[in-house]
């Protein structure tokens, strides 16, 4: 976890993960001493000539004794998991060309299973199958495959 | 001389920690920005798919949407018979050329992050995971992710993802003897705000704050009556349903398994004097179905496993429960 | 440029009420912010009051603050005047007369144009504080110290230091927060005997 807070404080983190962290910070003790700590280090290697003990525990006396300041802004996200969508140029358009003749592995090239005798249990297509449709759509609503990368839940049940 | 013993003990548990760690987190990151950009993201674009065993290629259209309710997708076939998908948090409707059929949502609304923690976890457990770095693809700067399966009762994916956006372009799914089973790939992807929703499905906000009275998550003694034996290792169940399956009569009992990548369910359900059920395998890309009949039931196996492994699951489906 | 995006939070944070929040900020830039108050304010033991009273006036002044300036640019502007209003008011003149932003102060600073004192008891634990901290970078394998200078001399973020290194991201922030750690637990024994000292 102290790790995050050396990545957090460098800006490094992602804006949910940030937020995850600043909510920790707020109730541990041990992270915060960490925050205190790393930025001191940060502070002598750079300007060696001020060093105002107990800082912050005083000020933290005085802070208290404050009214709450409320007057809240949006912002807009910084370091989104998702980027490359500005104002101006929300639109992006990829093209993608000859994507059959990808290589898979950078050893081999694999071939398409076109011959089915080759396989060692020769299926049926279930393609004009509707009670089948009903196993599979209901089964690719779970199907982990779409957490990792999305595209289409139900694929496989579009393209009988 | 003990001192020593411990100080050199701490040693090598702090450097096996801190050796650990580096790579494993450059892995499990891009993970979590693919699966945030998949889910987070609104886009629409074209793709290709085909089906590497029966051969034939399908051109659709899908596209993504993410509002407060959470996420609306609708997937549409271009190529022969209609046949479409439009999705949101509570409804699934199914669209041919013979009309509109709504299918129960059993899945609850996907919280944020799109990929918890324990199913990396997983990802990690049942396959080696390679950051295979490749350049550039058509002119486009991409990140390629390889799955390696630990055992031949799973099959090896590759996915291309869009370095800047994270968004998946391209995914193969190859068998232990190099052959495509399926792949699909963009021709084209559009990110931005400027998408067409007219085709979103507009849910009162208080009723999709509620779950749809269909969805009956419930454990009862029908599911923890089945008894898997041969379920490959690394392979968890994650949830068990017991509901009304479309046009059956009497529930039907599903069992959810996953191992963070490939998914597999087991349906059972009473034979109850029908005719003419099919059994055997079918498949359709990645997709195997294996059915067999057993203590008057109809066991269905459905899993992204190959073929031996959704009949070696079938066959081991045995009940337990008291007669 | 790390930077801002924390600040930025962090100062969000504290609009919507969370005090915390910028204590976190207050951690972060009391040192140099005191070390530029110390500029006007000679004496050490004043200048911290003067510091501490700016960080007042910047919580109180939170509504005001937008985001079209880095956040420590505008603290910076609030130090100087808070400063300059003290100094004022014990009848002392600022050591320079006319007007005085952020820009100027930090060119002043660089030159070493304004003098510092500071208590001798300031003095010997800062140069405590820095020779631990430097000797501590010393011993840091090389590959950690490394990461730690570039990350927090050269002020390149973890993308420039992996090219630079020629490492994963990954590596970049582990081996920062290790080099973080390490002279951190040398600190602890000095922080903690210090704060047994108090005057």
């Amino acid at each position: 976890m102290k790790q995050n807070i050396s990545a957090f404080m460098d800006g490094e983190l992602f804006e949910d993960e940030a937020d995850n962290v600043l909510s920790r910070l707020k109730k541990n003790s041990e992270l915060q001493q960490a925050w205190q700590e790393y930025h001191l280090i940060g502070d002598a290697l750079r300007q060696p000539d001020y060093f105002a003990n107990d800082f912050s525990a005083r000020f933290h006396q005085r802070l208290e004794t404050e009214p709450i300041v409320f007057a809240p802004r949006r912002r807009v996200m910084q370091k989104a998991r998702y980027f490359a969508v500005s104002a101006a140029a929300s639109m992006m358009a990829l093209a993608l060309v000859a994507w059959l003749s990808m290589q898979v592995d950078q050893e081999r090239t694999p071939q398409l299973a076109l011959a089915p005798q080759t396989l060692d249990i020769r299926p049926a297509s279930f393609s004009n199958n509707n009670e089948i449709n009903d196993y599979v759509m209901a089964h690719e609503e779970f199907s982990p495959t779409t957490d990792v990368h999305g595209v289409a839940s139900y694929i496989h049940s579009v393209h009988r | 001389m003990n001192y020593n013993y411990l100080i050199l003990l701490a040693y090598f548990i702090s450097a096996a920690t801190s050796f650990a760690d580096p790579l494993r987190d450059d892995q499990a990151e891009w993970l979590k920005t693919m699966a945030f950009a998949a889910h987070q993201s609104n886009y629409s674009g074209t793709f290709v798919y085909q089906d590497g065993v029966g051969g034939h290629v399908d051109v659709s259209r899908i596209t993504h949407v993410v509002d407060e309710n959470g996420e609306h997708e609708r997937l549409e076939k271009l190529n022969g018979e209609r046949r479409e998908i439009i999705s949101s948090p509570n409804q699934v409707w199914l669209i041919t050329n013979q009309g509109k059929v709504r299918i129960e949502r059993r899945k609850g609304k996907r919280i944020f992050p799109a990929l918890l923690p324990e199913q990396i976890l997983m990802l990690k457990e049942n396959y080696v995971i390679r950051e295979v770095a490749e350049d550039r693809v058509a002119g486009i700067h991409v990140h390629a992710v390889l799955f390696k399966p630990k055992d031949n009762l799973r099959y090896t994916h590759k996915m291309w993802a869009d370095s800047q956006t994270g968004l998946l372009l391209k995914a193969v799914v190859i068998d232990d003897r190099d052959r495509i089973i399926e792949q699909y790939a963009f021709t084209e992807l559009t990110l931005g705000d400027k998408i067409d929703r007219s085709w979103m499905i507009v849910e009162p906000l208080a009723q999709s704050s509620l779950k749809s009275p269909n969805v009956v998550p419930v454990l009862t003694a029908k599911t923890t009556d089945w008894q898997i034996d041969a379920i490959p290792s690394g392979f968890k169940m994650t949830q068990h349903f017991c509901y009304p399956l479309k046009n059956r009569n009497r529930p039907v009992t599903h069992l959810v398994f996953s191992d963070g990548l490939a998914g597999i369910s087991v349906f059972i359900e009473d034979l109850a004097g029908r005719e003419n059920v099919n059994v055997g395998l079918s498949s359709q890309g990645v997709i195997q179905v294996y059915s067999r009949v057993a203590w008057n039931k109809l066991i269905t196996v459905v899993g992204e496993v190959p073929p031996n492994t959704v009949i070696q699951v079938g066959d081991s489906v045995r009940y337990a429960g008291v007669e | 440029m790390g930077d801002r995006e924390v600040d930025e939070q962090l100062v969000e944070r504290a609009q919507a009420g969370d005090k915390h929040a910028f204590e976190l900020l207050v951690a972060k830039y009391q040192r140099r912010l005191g070390r530029l108050i110390n500029r006007f304010v000679r004496d050490s033991a004043e200048a911290e009051d003067v510091t501490q009273d700016a960080f007042i006036k910047a919580y109180r002044a939170l509504p005001g603050f937008r985001g079209d300036s880095a956040f420590y640019t505008w603290l910076y502007r609030i130090g100087i005047n808070t400063a300059k209003n003290y100094l004022l008011a014990l009848g002392r003149r600022a050591p320079t007369s006319t007007h005085f932003d952020a820009e100027e102060a930090e060119a002043f600073e660089h030159a070493g144009l304004l003098h510092e004192v500071s208590t001798p008891e300031n003095e010997l634990m800062s140069k405590q504080v820095v020779a631990v901290v430097n000797e501590s970078l010393l011993q840091l394998p090389d590959d950690l110290r490394m990461a730690l200078t570039l990350r927090e001399i050269e002020g390149l973020s973890y993308e420039e230091i992996a090219t630079v290194m020629n490492c994963p991201i990954g590596t970049v922030r582990s081996r920062i927060f290790r080099a973080r750690d390490a002279i951190a637990a040398n600190l602890r024994p000095l922080l903690d005997t210090n704060e047994n000292q108090r005057w």
